[in-house]
């Protein structure tokens, strides 16, 4: 060829090298965004996994992809989304394993919390070494004080032990002040790690805001009659009574403090004090207990959330669950930011955002929830929020409890 | 209902062996109604494996057991108790925590015509009168002495009502004053008209009692007669002098 | 005078103990099974009541009338047709008892499932009762008082049965000597079948009475199970009398020990006394060993 034709089509080679690509010659979009989570779906903690975990990753599949799915606006569209799904029989070392597959194997996009604390904690650095940003939300320990800020890529939703009995202290002493009770506080717990540590978070704050604790001490978990040790705790006459319990305890000490006639004005029970199946048992008598880690169920996008979690499972929605939710909102939302798969920017999103979500709007500061919601309080029949009581949504404790009719 | 004379019991064929023993072989007598036989031969010769077959305590490989020309084979233990079949045991068989009455009203509530404990308890203390353990109705039958606990387990067999009485070595072990109160006692009792099957070692009580005798060896017949006539057969003494020879 | 109170209510607690342990006593101490479902009954029969409270707003006790007789039939049903095949192989009570665990192991698999499935695993309770009863200057709930009395009631009733009636003559004897009782003419199948059932009508009957005071779940089934084997074991296997007074020991001795030496211990004082018990007294406390 001579030499005008080779420059001619030279130049044509490389001008059209540096055209701007159109969209038909883009990447392609994947065309599934593949969610991964190793739970326990067998064994004792198999049933609370699925009230509180599982049933919300299920119906977030359903509602992502009825509105087609999630919004990768580097390709320009939304992309359904996929749920791979193994069960860790309740066994740390399982989970581990399972979760190397997903990642490994399955190549799963991203990695959802497993269910309990001990869980969350195992599967933890794991996700963090291979870069898969985990929203943790069923952990609450002392440890995530010291491992939050280790792990770049695990976040913890939940009220921790200070966030969840700092306010409760915080309030006694307000009363205090105020004049309206004396600030006599008797604590009890379950001898397992979740009451050691609440309770001992509590202690720190009460020594902090000048309480006078007149009763402290623990009891055996799984216990068939707290009726004894309430006797003990009425002959102290305290004015706040705490109790940082599990399920079948919150519900034990509940009725036999009212069949001992043990009014005390400020009533606090751990979890299982927001369960559906606590204002069932208990009726009006409910009003005015406080609880550990509700939901508002008058926020933004409830309605919807509880009508679409009936009409998914036919049953009512489990406020300890709505964190989970919650954290499936926030993913959603770091991952539209971004507009593609990329963790490492995911993280990053997730780590410096402030989202709003049907839990309230929630922030990391080094990788913990800065205020999540901490404590609620039946009144009227329903349960609201009370602390943080600058978080908006949160209402006004209502004190005295009224005493049991 | 069998009269005297006829056969109530018949035994046709009848073999069982345990693993590679064989205990009964090719068996066959009668048992006539309202009379004392006695089934006497060396140790390990059979004799209770026969009763353990009446009773069902287990089945026969082969042959049949007729009880007033009916085959029970395959009938339940509990069923062939309430057919009025009853027995006593080699090594006694007592409810030790229950008393001796309780252990005796047991035989009469759950025989042939079961009845309530109440009703029970009056013929229990009747029969126990009879056997001469009247004083330790009360008593839990673990305290009674051996000897007692024959008795005890004689008054449960007769509280059944049987029609047919199967004794395994009851006179064993008894001193003279007690053989001759115990001998007197099984008269009486076939005097009622019970059929007695007596599997015996003491002599003294077979010729005593038994109109008849059939005697085993290694699992099989080998004479049958009168005491006095298989007592003096020369093959019967050999097996007895032979020593105990259980069939290998 | 606390003292007192937690005395009395050791007492109610340990007639708790023992009625949840009627049930099994007859299953494993008569019927010679030892039934690892038992306690699926127990959980059966609390969820009837809740239901029958719940949603069709009766009275709990009503409950009874459903959950008895379904808890007798599937029992007798599954002594008929699961059970007495193992019983007719097996060589000794040895291979019975392992043969025994696979199969109830697998039907409490199998009820559990089914009860998640249909009623979740959430934690369910009802106030019934659920008002304090003053004796003697101590008060107890009431519920737990109505529950003891019921256990005694019951106990009471046992004991008649057994003492006084043809059947439970019957009992006594097979849970003393299946063999020589079949030889006096006992049907030991037909009554092991029976005190088999009864025994699963006694688990839901106890479900029912303790759903009054404790909540539960789908999954309470093994928790009750053990409880209830404890307490067998305490008293003696077979001894259905005792097993009352078994269950009153052990609750007073863990509701007096907690409280005069740690709340956090009651629990471990429950298995300890069990242990004691074990190491002393193996054939149970109240057998004329």
């Amino acid at each position: 060829m001579d030499r005008r034709t080779f420059v001619k089509g030279s130049a044509a080679v490389v001008g059209a090298a540096t055209l701007p690509r159109t969209p038909a010659q883009a990447q392609a979009a994947p065309d599934k965004i593949r969610f991964g989570y190793a739970i326990t779906q067998s064994g004792p903690l198999g049933p609370g996994a699925d009230s509180t975990t599982v049933s919300n990753y299920k119906l977030w599949n359903k509602l992502v992809n009825d509105a087609g799915g999630i919004m990768l606006k580097k390709f320009g569209k939304k992309v359904p989304i996929e749920m791979v799904a193994y069960d860790d029989q309740g066994k740390p070392d399982e989970l581990l394993k399972l979760t190397e597959r997903l990642i490994q194997q399955d190549k799963v996009d991203m990695v959802l919390s497993p269910y309990a604390t001990h869980m969350n904690l195992a599967q933890a650095p794991i996700i963090n070494k291979y870069e898969y940003p985990v929203i943790m939300t069923t952990a609450t320990t002392n440890k995530t004080y010291e491992l939050g800020p280790r792990w770049p890529y695990a976040f913890w939703n939940i009220a921790q032990p200070r966030e969840a009995s700092q306010p409760l202290s915080k309030a006694i002493a307000d009363l205090k002040k105020q004049g309206k009770i004396k600030g006599r506080v008797a604590a009890i717990y379950p001898s397992v790690e979740y009451g050691v540590e609440n309770n001992e978070a509590f202690l720190e704050a009460a020594k902090k805001d000048g309480l006078e604790v007149v009763f402290n001490k623990s009891y055996a978990f799984g216990a068939s009659d707290l009726q004894p040790l309430i006797r003990e705790v009425m002959a102290t006459n305290p004015d706040a009574f705490l109790a940082f319990s599990y399920p079948p305890d919150t519900f034990m000490l509940t009725e036999q403090a009212q069949i001992l006639g043990f009014n005390p004005q400020f009533m606090y029970v751990a979890i299982g004090g927001v369960f559906p199946q606590y204002k069932d048992k208990f009726g009006n008598k409910v009003n005015g207990i406080l609880v550990y880690g509700p939901s508002d169920p008058k926020a933004p996008g409830m309605d919807e959330y509880a009508k679409a979690h009936r009409d998914l499972f036919k049953q009512e929605y489990e406020p300890g669950g709505v964190n989970v939710y919650a954290a499936l909102q926030l993913t959603q939302q770091a991952i539209e930011t971004v507009g593609e798969i990329d963790r490492k920017k995911i993280r990053d999103v997730i780590a410096n955002t402030t989202f709003k979500t049907l839990w309230g709007e929630i922030k990391y500061v080094k990788q913990l929830n800065a205020n999540p919601w901490a404590v609620g309080q039946w009144q009227n029949g329903e349960l609201t929020v009370i602390y943080p009581a600058d978080k908006a949504g949160a209402k006004p404790l209502l004190f005295p409890k009224p005493a049991w009719s | 209902m069998s009269g005297p004379g006829d056969i109530l019991l018949s035994i046709r064929g009848l073999q069982k062996a345990f693993g590679g023993l064989v205990a009964v072989r090719d068996l066959s007598f009668d048992i006539p109604q309202g009379k004392i036989l006695g089934l006497i031969g060396p140790n390990g010769s059979g004799k209770t494996t026969v009763l353990n077959l009446v009773t069902a305590e287990f089945a026969p490989d082969r042959g049949t057991i007729l009880f007033k020309d009916r085959d029970i084979v395959g009938a339940k233990s509990f069923e062939v108790c309430r057919m009025r079949i009853a027995r006593t045991f080699q090594l006694v068989r007592v409810l030790p925590h229950m008393t001796t009455r309780e252990n005796v009203m047991l035989g009469r509530m759950f025989g042939s015509a079961p009845t309530v404990p109440a009703h029970a308890a009056k013929e229990a203390d009747a029969l126990l009168d009879r056997v001469g353990l009247k004083p330790r109705a009360g008593m839990f039958a673990s305290q009674l002495t051996y000897i007692d606990q024959k008795r005890l387990e004689l008054a449960r067999a007769l509280a059944a009502h049987p029609e047919l009485l199967l004794l395994d070595e009851w006179l064993a072990g008894l001193n003279p004053t007690e053989l001759k109160i115990g001998i007197d006692l099984v008269r009486q009792i076939g005097r009622e008209g019970i059929t007695i099957v007596m599997i015996e070692h003491v002599m003294e009580a077979i010729r005593a009692l038994c109109h008849r005798v059939v005697v085993m060896n290694a699992g099989e017949r080998i004479a049958e007669g009168t005491p006095d006539s298989v007592l003096s057969d020369p093959q019967v003494i050999q097996a007895y002098l032979g020593g105990s020879d259980a069939a290998a | 005078m606390i003292l007192f109170e937690v005395f009395l209510g050791g007492l109610l607690l340990g007639g708790m103990y023992g009625l949840i342990a009627l049930g099994l006593n007859l299953q494993y101490g008569v019927a010679r099974i030892l039934n690892l479902s038992y306690g699926e009954f127990f959980m059966g029969g609390a969820f009837t009541a809740f239901f029958t409270i719940m949603l069709w707003k009766l009275n709990p006790l009503l409950s009874l009338f459903v959950s008895l007789p379904i808890a007798f039939v599937i029992n007798w049903l599954i002594y008929q047709y699961l059970m007495i095949p193992l019983v007719r192989r097996a060589a000794d009570q040895d291979a019975l008892d392992a043969d025994v665990v696979l199969v109830t192991f697998g039907l409490f698999f199998v009820f559990q499932g089914l009860a998640l499935v249909n009623w979740s695993g959430d934690l369910r309770g009802y106030s019934f009762l659920s008002s304090p009863v003053h004796l003697v200057g101590a008060t107890v709930a009431f519920n737990r008082l109505f529950a003891f009395l019921a256990a005694c009631a019951l106990a009471f009733a046992l004991f008649l049965v057994l003492r006084y009636t043809r059947f439970g003559t019957a009992l006594r004897a097979m849970t003393i000597d299946p063999v020589a009782a079949s030889l006096v003419g006992i049907d030991v199948r037909k009554f092991s079948a029976l005190a088999f059932a009864a025994g699963g009508a006694l688990a839901a009957a106890s479900g029912m009475l303790v759903s009054t005071f404790i909540s539960f779940s789908s999954t309470i089934g093994v928790e009750y199970t053990l409880k209830a084997l404890i307490v067998v074991i305490l008293a003696g296997v077979g001894r259905v009398t005792g097993t009352l007074a078994a269950g009153l020991v052990l609750g007073v001795v863990e509701s007096v020990g907690g409280y005069l030496v740690d709340p956090q211990l009651t629990i471990a004082i429950n298995f300890g006394l069990f242990m004691l018990v074990l190491l002393l007294r193996p054939t149970g406390l109240f057998t004329r060993a």
